[in-house]
């Protein structure tokens, strides 16, 4: 039979009259039904749409919510519901307090600071009451004080967290950590402050950010995009320009490189496992790899995976008091 | 380095059993576009190959205890995928311009016939890699970025600094390349075909 019927029927260029010559055709003989069979196949395997794949998944999920919903998933809205609803539960307590009881009372009651933390191995998400969102990530804790219902928007904070803060001109938002706040209206910003950490590193997405020392004096105003490295034993401040969704992915709990050189995942691991990797052969660096990695897996996982895709071997060197070092050869 | 396919390892494939949604998301993102192209070519109709590619991710998620194997995942979208093109084939009323009647039949027992679980992906992605490797630096890295990365041509054109229809033009030479690969690969000259559609 004649190819460039088949020709035009892959691509659908093919008449109708032509349509029925060759289904006959094919009808005739399994050998030629085969072959079609064969080319229909690879030449539809190798169609690719180019949708815009972020807004159909966000479309998927949202149409799919409820055909999704496994328990564990609802599980993670319930904790997250549990949390809102434990504070409006707490300010409407307040309320009723304040109306009805002695000051005596709700000063002993409420002089307790609240407090939410972020187990080992996972990322919690808060709302606060003013509808700031806050990510913690693991090993991290916030606490504030009762009169964070009135308007005084200080937290403290030990481990790294994301804060989405609501705008609120008029009480500015406050972040404490070991000697230094950090002072905001209404921005996005990350903070990673583990009492490990000997710096604090303070990253601002948008907006505008004052670094405050102890003694409340403005040490340096950070603009978008800008990062301040505050070191905890000299008291020295550097603020440098960045890209930040290096510094704010943790809370996707994921790293994806794709087509990525190895120096530049390599940056990343030290980021989040808090490692030290020397690659003792420079002609490794400019590999490219594709991957995908899940957080709070122990770092041989990867290293494993970069072993099994690629020449590199690796030695891991732990240190007790600091931090590891990964030697890749 | 593996490219085209999901570079899965075990503990990956672990957590896409545990019920894990981010792995779900990069299978999402990683198969979407193939399986709306794989559609679209028996159902003729972008819309219907979009629901249908997303009904298909619907049955994966619930049934993922079903899937055996890391290569499982791609089959059975795949099968999934099959099973609804054919149904949709069987009950449409109104054929579109290139679907006759005979053409329609014919398709459904061709989409019958195909048995992903025993199909070799392997094969499918080692073709892919290697004509991509074929192809100019520019071409390659405007490829990868847009149908491995899922890129916008635009964010292309700043990475790599050059004009939007620069980026145009290497993804239109990259898609072609990939068609003339593939007419190597079965024997019959598609190749001014392949022009024509890109």
């Amino acid at each position: 039979m004649n190819e460039e019927l088949i020709n035009k029927y892959l691509s659908n260029q093919i008449s109708e009259q032509e349509a029925w010559d060759m289904v006959s055709e094919i009808k005739k003989s399994d050998n030629l039904f085969n072959k079609v069979k064969k080319y229909k196949l690879w030449w539809a395997l190798f169609d690719f749409a180019e949708e815009d794949v972020d807004i159909e998944f966000d479309k998927f999920k949202r149409k799919n919510l409820l055909k999704l919903n496994s328990h564990k998933q609802l599980f993670k809205y319930l904790k997250i519901a549990s949390v809102v609803i434990l504070l409006i539960g707490t300010g409407f307590l307040l309320s009723l307090l304040t109306i009805n009881s002695s000051t005596n009372n709700y000063e002993l009651v409420f002089n307790k600071p609240v407090n939410i933390s972020s187990p080992q191995g996972q990322i919690t998400i808060v709302i606060l009451p003013d509808s700031t969102y806050v990510t913690l990530n693991c090993g991290s804790s916030i606490s504030y004080g009762y009169d964070f219902f009135r308007g005084v928007r200080n937290i403290k904070l030990s481990g790294e967290a994301f804060f989405k803060v609501s705008k609120d001109k008029l009480h500015p938002f406050q972040v404490l950590v070991d000697g230094l706040s950090l002072k905001v209206y209404g921005t996005s910003f990350n903070v990673r402050a583990y009492p490990s950490d000997p710096n604090i590193t303070t990253t601002l997405v948008d907006g505008s950010l004052g670094v405050i020392n102890i003694n409340q004096e403005e040490l340096v105003k950070l603009k978008s995009g800008d990062q301040a490295e505050f070191i905890k034993s000299d008291g020295k401040l550097t603020v440098k320009s960045v890209v930040t969704e290096k510094y704010t992915s943790w809370q996707e709990g994921i790293i994806t490189f794709r087509s990525e050189e190895l120096i530049k995942i390599i940056e990343r691991i030290e980021l989040w496992y808090n490692v030290e990797i020397i690659v003792e052969n420079d002609l490794l660096l400019k590999d490219r790899y594709w991957g995908t990695l899940i957080k709070d897996k122990p770092v041989e996982q990867i290293l494993e995976l970069l072993k099994t895709n690629s020449s590199i071997e690796y030695k891991v060197v732990k240190h007790p008091k600091n931090k590891d070092v990964i030697y890749l050869y | 380095m593996k490219l085209g396919a999901l570079n899965f390892d075990d503990f990956i494939f672990n957590s896409f059993k545990m019920g894990d949604e981010r792995i779900f998301e990069v299978i999402f993102k990683a198969y979407y576009n193939q399986l709306v192209g794989f559609s679209n070519q028996f159902i003729r109709n972008k819309e219907e190959a979009k629901s249908i590619t997303q009904e298909a991710f619907v049955l994966l998620w619930q049934n993922k205890s079903k899937v055996e194997t890391k290569n499982g995942i791609r089959a059975f979208l795949y099968t999934s995928s099959k099973t609804l093109c054919i149904n949709f084939l069987r009950h449409q009323k109104m054929m579109s311009q290139y679907q006759t009647i005979c053409i329609s039949e014919m398709e459904v027992e061709i989409l019958d016939s195909f048995n992903f679980n025993e199909f070799e992906f392997n094969e499918l992605d080692e073709l892919i890699e290697q004509s991509i490797n074929e192809l100019p630096e520019r071409s390659k890295i405007v490829f990868i970025k847009s149908y491995v990365e899922g890129k916008k041509n635009m964010e292309i054109a700043e990475e790599m600094n050059i004009s939007i229809k620069a980026v145009e033009a290497n993804k239109a030479r990259a898609k072609s390349h990939l068609k003339n690969k593939l007419s190597e690969y079965l024997p019959i000259a598609l190749i001014q075909l392949f022009i024509n559609l890109s």
